[in-house]
């Protein structure tokens, strides 16, 4: 599985699979340390195609804005589906990510 | 307190003469003295000793009669010091200021002999009374710390007992060939006189009692252990002899623990025998509330007849009365508490009430059922702490035709564990469940399943995993089955967002499910978890689901 990203403004839109549980964790959060490490610290989670996660799903999303704010950069999330948005404010995760409707919104958060 | 216990005494006074006068008088009297030139002198010399009684003078160089009394007072914290002031002062304003600064008597100067012996006997004697009172009041002391102590033993056992109890009850749900059992058990004080039980005598019989001790507390609730243990016996002898009759049990039980002491010690019981072909129960109670059948139509009927309390008469009779369990129908058997339970007002909350709430939970499962009592109850009576004990046993005769269900076998390794969940959520869908019942139902496993590979296994040593999820009309369950060492639960509620991991799973899981059951064992572990499907979720009849 390899995810799609591309430049949007200052930012890196990265769009996460349909699923994200703990069997799909090692390798969103490897793409997304690798993109970090390669200095596009400031990164868009487009999570509209994603229908379902695990709390393991979710500690995906953590470590990538912690490894990104230890690189000076943000992440914000893009158009959670609903359940996945219920899955957010549930966590209280909705307190820890800016979350946008719109892309160029969310590449003009930086 | 003893007159004949003197001094010592300190004597504070600048003039020499003077006071080698008062030392003469005070030791020929029996009195040993302590002498202090001034008053800072007089302060160190109680600073080292605890000198019940001092004669100052008040106005003396370095520091003054009045201010030494106020040291003493303050600064040492010697209340129990009995201080005579001597004073050639009369005025009302001096007077008032040295009782002010803690000053209990004064002498006129110049002493006269007679006057100074007796102002210090009248010292001495309120002296030893404090003396005595503080000591008495150490000894209270120290006995309400040994009673707490003792106290807080109990508590301790009590709590143990309390737990051995809660082990002595069946699961709380169990489900039997054709008969869905669940209960509820809530002493009122930490350990109650109820207890109750279901066991399998055969293949097609079920054995269940549930009965009631008169009071709470220790001596109760050991008797309902004993009962228990010896209707265990009873169950496995007649299980062993073959046919059993409710009433000879209960005219056996009644003949062991009759009370030769005479201290009113009894208690009520229903005791029963259901075939689970059938339906045919055999019920006999012993001056127990009556169980409460709730029929298919949702008509409520009282299971009467019976006898005596258990352990009143030497001698007393017991009749059975025989009822078919239809499908779908219930069983209710339960304590006085349920019925007696009473509001702020006083109002019980009585068999009407009670009957008409069973019949608006008509079609409703056992677990469903138990919770809208207790619901109910909690909220006629106003607050969380139950009265009295309070125990329910339900009997729930399934349909014939089962409702849907889905098997699966896994290994715990991530892959599985998605693929099982993907299957899970595609099979709720299909069961027509409203997608966020299904998504939230589907999560909730994810994290069970997690849980079991991460801390339950081991991430490097993968084991089995069984699942059984059902689609009742009324509630989504799934029943979890692992060989693996105990899974630790969390902390309810225990949440702190910005953590990448901790507590988040059980967090999420204790949240979305309605009810959640951990029982570890060494024979395999068992989680339960379920959400109940209220009116407007209701399944939409899409094809594979069975209402």
């Amino acid at each position: 599985m390899t995810l799609e990203h591309r430049t949007l403004g200052g930012a890196t839109l990265v769009s996460l699979p349909p699923r994200l549980v703990k069997a799909d964790a090692p390798t969103v959060r490897d793409t997304l340390k690798d993109l970090i490490g390669q200095g596009q610290t400031n990164l868009v989670l487009d999570l509209g195609a994603t229908d379902f996660a695990d709390s393991s799903g979710l500690s995906v999303l953590i470590s990538a804005l912690n490894a990104a704010k230890a690189a000076g950069g943000d992440v914000v999330l893009l158009n959670p589906t609903q359940p996945i948005r219920s899955l957010l404010e549930l966590t209280r995760l909705h307190h820890v990510f800016q979350i946008f409707e719109d892309a160029d919104a969310a590449a003009a958060a930086f | 307190m003893s007159e004949t216990t003197l001094g010592p005494v300190l004597l504070a006074e600048d003039s020499m003469a003077e006071r080698l006068r008062l030392r003469v008088i005070l030791e020929k009297e029996g009195y040993q003295v302590r002498e202090a030139e001034d008053g800072q002198a007089a302060l160190e010399l109680l600073r080292e000793e605890d000198i019940p009684l001092v004669v100052s003078d008040w106005q003396m160089p370095r520091l003054s009669g009045l201010e030494l009394c106020r040291r003493v007072r303050g600064e040492l914290g010697r209340d129990n010091c009995h201080f005579l002031m001597l004073t050639g002062r009369g005025a009302r304003e001096d007077l008032l200021e040295a009782f002010a600064a803690g000053t209990d008597d004064f002498l006129t100067k110049p002493v006269d002999r007679d006057e100074l012996l007796a102002r210090l006997r009248v010292g001495q004697r309120l002296h030893n009374l404090q003396a005595d009172l503080s000591r008495q009041y150490q000894q209270v002391r120290q006995a309400l710390d040994s009673e707490r102590q003792a106290r807080a033993l109990v508590d301790a056992d009590l709590e143990a007992a309390s737990l051995l109890q809660q082990e002595l009850l069946p699961a709380r749900f169990m489900r039997r060939r054709g008969l869905d059992l669940a209960h509820l058990f809530r002493p009122a004080a930490g350990l109650g006189g109820d207890m109750l039980n279901h066991v399998a005598l055969d293949e097609q019989t079920v054995g269940f009692f549930l009965l009631d001790v008169c009071g709470h507390g220790v001596a109760p609730a050991l008797l309902s252990f004993a009962v228990a243990h010896a209707l265990g016996e009873m169950f496995a002898e007649a299980r062993a002899n073959g046919e059993v009759a409710p009433e000879k049990l209960l005219q056996s039980l009644n003949r062991r623990f009759f009370d030769r002491s005479g201290n009113g010690r009894f208690f009520t019981i229903v005791l029963g025998l259901i075939d689970l072909g059938s339906g045919r129960t055999r019920i006999c109670q012993a001056a127990h509330p009556p169980p409460l059948l709730l029929r298919d139509g949702g008509a409520v009927e009282e299971v009467s007849g019976g006898g005596l309390p258990v352990g009143v008469f030497e001698q007393a009779d017991y009749q059975s009365t025989e009822i078919t369990l239809q499908e779908g129908e219930l069983l209710v058997i339960y304590s006085d508490g349920l019925t007696e339970c009473e509001n702020p007002a006083g109002e019980q909350f009585g068999m009407p009430r009670l009957s008409a709430l069973l019949s608006a939970q008509r079609g409703h499962s056992p677990e469903r059922l138990l919770q809208t009592l207790q619901d109910s109850l909690i909220e006629w009576q106003g607050g969380e702490q139950l009265e009295d004990d309070l125990s329910i046993l339900v009997l729930a005769r399934r349909p014939a035709t089962d409702e849907p269900s889905l098997e699966l076998a896994l290994q715990s390794r991530s892959n599985e564990i998605a693929d099982a969940v993907d299957h899970l959520r595609d099979w709720l869908a299909e069961q027509g469940l409203v997608a966020e019942m299904a998504f939230q139902f589907s999560v909730c496993l994810a994290e069970v399943l997690n849980n079991i590979e991460e801390h339950g296994y081991g991430e490097e040593t993968p084991g089995p995993i069984a699942l059984l999820c059902r689609v009742q009309e009324d509630a989504v369950t799934c029943e979890v089955h692992d060989q693996a060492t105990e899974v630790e639960t969390a902390p309810e509620g225990s949440l702190s967002p910005g953590d990448v991991e901790d507590g988040r799973g059980w967090f999420i899981l204790r949240s979305w499910m309605d009810r959640v059951e951990y029982v570890p064992a060494v024979s395999g572990n068992r989680l339960r978890m379920v959400k109940f499907i209220s009116a407007d979720q209701a399944a939409t009849g899409q094809p594979g689901h069975s209402t």
